[in-house]
C-alpha cells in the first residue's frame, strides 16, 4: 500500500485521528509519519500536551541498529557487549573468538594473568594445535569464514609462543 | 583468629573441554557432567543431592551451611556432592560445571587449596577441563579465569554495618584489591546477620601463597576495624543507641513469643555483638549454635511441627527463649 502522504514510498504505520466522534485512518510512511507527528506534537505542546508514542515507533528502527552486539561468539552465538565482571560465556570457544579482548580485561583488573608455576607445565587438552587445525578446517567446509579467521589467528599466536618458548 | 572471623573456605571452579559452559548446555550433558564426577570420587566418601529431588528442610540445612543457595535450588540439573565429614563438596552444573568448595580447618589454607586441587586432578584426570595457554583455566566468567581458585573468609561485621561502612569498604576493596565484600547469597541488600563474605574475585595469580596471604590480610583488616569500632563504641560510651540495640536485643530474643528469619538474625547479630564485647552474659559458641538450632533446617526437621511459617516463627521463639533461659 502506498503512503497517503508522498504517494511515492511503501505505507508502514496506520495512523487513526478522532476527531469529534469520527475516525480518520491514513497510511503513511515511516518519513511522513515522522513529519506528521512533528507537526502534531508542536500543536500539543502549544496546548499544553506532551505527545507521545508515535515517535517511540518511528525511531524504532534506528535504535534497533544501535542495539546491535559488538562481538557475537561464532560457535555458541552468544552475543557480547563489553566483557566485564558480569559477562557469562556459552562455551569455551568464546574464550578462542574475544582472546585478546579476555586478556585486556584481565589485564585491565591487575596486570596479565598468570599462573601459579605448578600449574603451568600442564597441557591444555582443550585447545592443542592438532585441535585447533582440525577445527579450523570443519569451518572452511561449513564456509563459516568468521570461525574460521579466529581459529587460524589462535593457531598462529600458540605457533608464535611455542617459538618463543624454544628459543628461550 | 578473631571472633568476628565465622569460617575460611576456598572454591576452585573447572568446566569439561569438551562442553558448552552451564548457559548454553544440554541436559543430558549436564547429566553427563554430574556422572563424571560421581564416578571419579567413586569410594572417596561422597553423597550425591540432585536438586531436583531435594525436600525443602534438607536444602535449608545445606542451605545454611553455605553449601548451598536459591539460584542451584532453581537450577533443576544442580547438583551437590558432599563429602561424609560436610567439610568438602563439590556442585555441578551451577554457573560452572564443577564448583570445588574445601572448608579451611587449623588456619591452613594451604592444605584446603591442595585437596581443592588434587581433588580437580582426580574428576579431571579421564575428562580434561578447559585451560588456554595464557588466560589458564577457563570459567563460565572471563572474571573468575586463571586459577580459578578463591579464597573465601565469612565475616561477622554488626558494627560496620550499624554504621553503614560496609558499602564505602566492599567499594575500596573492589577497587583496590578486586576482592568482593557480598552479603551472604540470598540475604538482601539490608543483610539482617551483617554475616559477609569477602573473596577474591580476579583469580589468575602466580602464587596461591600470595592469593591466600592477600585475602587473609585484608580479613584481619577487616576484623581489627570492627573490633576497633566495637571497643570505642560499645566500651568506652555508656549512653550509646548501639549499646541500647545489644540489650534490647537480648532482651526481646529472651521474652519473644514469635520470631521471623529476618528479626530473628537482626537480634542474633547485636547479640552476638554484645557477647563477643563481653557485655552479656553468654559465650560466642551458645549464640553461634543458636544460629543453628533455631535456623530454618532444624525447625522444619523438628518431627512435630507443622511446616508452615506460622508455626515455625513460634517455634523458633520457643527454642530462643529455651536457649537463652529467658520468660516461659
Amino acid at each position: 500500500m502506498l503512503c497517503d502522504g508522498c504517494k511515492k514510498r511503501e505505507a508502514s504505520i496506520m495512523l487513526h485521528m478522532i476527531t469529534n466522534g469520527q475516525v480518520a485512518t491514513r497510511s503513511l510512511c515511516t518519513d511522513c509519519a515522522q513529519k506528521a507527528h512533528s507537526q502534531m506534537s508542536q500543536a500539543f505542546t502549544t496546548m499544553g500536551i506532551q505527545m507521545v508514542g508515535l515517535g517511540s515507533i518511528v525511531d524504532k528502527p534506528q535504535q534497533e541498529e544501535l542495539r546491535l552486539p559488538k562481538m557475537i561468539c561464532s560457535t555458541c552465538r552468544t552475543p557480547y557487549e563489553d566483557i566485564d565482571h558480569d559477562t557469562v560465556f556459552g562455551c569455551l570457544y568464546c574464550y578462542s573468538a574475544f582472546h585478546q579482548q579476555v586478556i585486556d580485561y584481565l589485564s585491565g583488573l591487575r596486570g596479565e594473568p598468570k599462573m601459579p608455576k605448578d600449574e603451568v607445565a600442564q597441557p591444555s587438552p582443550s585447545l592443542t594445535q592438532d585441535e585447533l587445525s582440525e577445527r579450523l578446517q570443519d569451518a572452511v567446509n561449513a564456509e563459516d569464514y568468521e570461525q574460521a579467521a579466529t581459529l587460524r589467528d589462535e593457531i598462529k599466536r600458540m605457533h608464535f609462543n611455542a617459538q618463543e618458548h624454544s628459543d628461550a | 583468629m578473631p571472633d568476628t572471623i565465622l569460617q575460611t573456605f576456598v572454591l576452585l571452579r573447572r568446566n569439561f573441554a569438551d562442553y558448552s559452559f552451564v548457559p548454553m548446555m544440554l541436559d543430558i550433558d549436564m547429566h553427563s557432567c554430574v556422572e563424571r564426577v560421581e564416578e571419579a570420587l567413586g569410594g572417596q566418601g561422597f553423597s550425591t543431592y540432585h536438586m531436583k529431588d531435594i525436600e525443602e528442610a534438607l536444602f535449608a540445612q545445606l542451605s545454611e551451611k553455605g553449601l548451598l543457595d536459591t539460584r542451584s535450588w532453581k537450577t533443576p540439573s544442580a547438583t551437590l556432592l558432599l563429602r561424609n565429614d560436610g567439610k568438602v563438596s563439590i556442585l555441578c552444573n551451577v554457573e560452572d560445571q564443577v564448583l570445588i568448595r574445601v572448608e579451611v580447618t587449623d588456619d591452613d589454607i594451604q592444605a584446603a587449596i591442595k585437596t581443592a586441587k588434587d581433588l580437580s586432578r582426580l574428576i579431571g584426570g579421564q575428562n580434561p577441563f578447559a585451560r588456554d595457554e595464557r588466560i589458564g583455566w577457563l570459567t563460565a566468567r572471563p572474571l573468575h579465569a586463571g586459577t580459578g581458585l578463591q579464597v573465601c573468609y565469612k565475616l561477622h561485621l554488626p558494627m560496620l554495618a550499624m554504621l553503614q561502612q560496609v558499602r564505602t569498604i566492599a567499594g575500596s576493596l573492589y577497587k583496590e584489591h578486586r576482592f568482593a565484600l557480598t552479603a551472604l547469597p540470598d540475604h538482601d541488600e539490608k543483610n539482617p546477620a551483617a554475616i559477609f563474605i569477602l573473596r577474591n574475585m580476579f583469580t589468575a595469580y602466580d602464587s596461591t601463597q600470595n592469593l591466600a596471604e592477600s585475602v587473609k590480610e585484608l580479613a584481619l583488616s577487616l576484623s581489627a576495624k570492627e573490633i576497633n569500632l566495637r571497643e570505642k563504641i560499645l566500651k568506652r560510651t555508656v549512653r550509646s543507641t548501639y549499646l541500647d540495640q545489644v540489650y534490647r536485643a537480648y532482651g526481646i530474643l529472651r521474652y519473644a513469643r514469635r520470631l521471623n528469619e529476618i528479626e530473628f538474625l537482626d537480634y542474633w547479630s547485636k547479640l552476638r555483638l554484645g557477647a563477643a564485647a563481653g557485655l552479656l552474659p553468654l559465650t560466642l559458641e551458645k549464640v553461634d549454635g543458636l544460629l543453628q538450632k533455631a535456623g530454618k533446617a532444624a525447625l522444619l526437621m523438628a518431627a512435630d511441627i507443622p511446616r508452615d511459617d506460622h508455626t515455625i516463627y513460634f517455634a523458633r521463639a520457643d527454642v530462643v527463649r529455651a536457649e537463652l533461659n529467658g520468660g516461659l
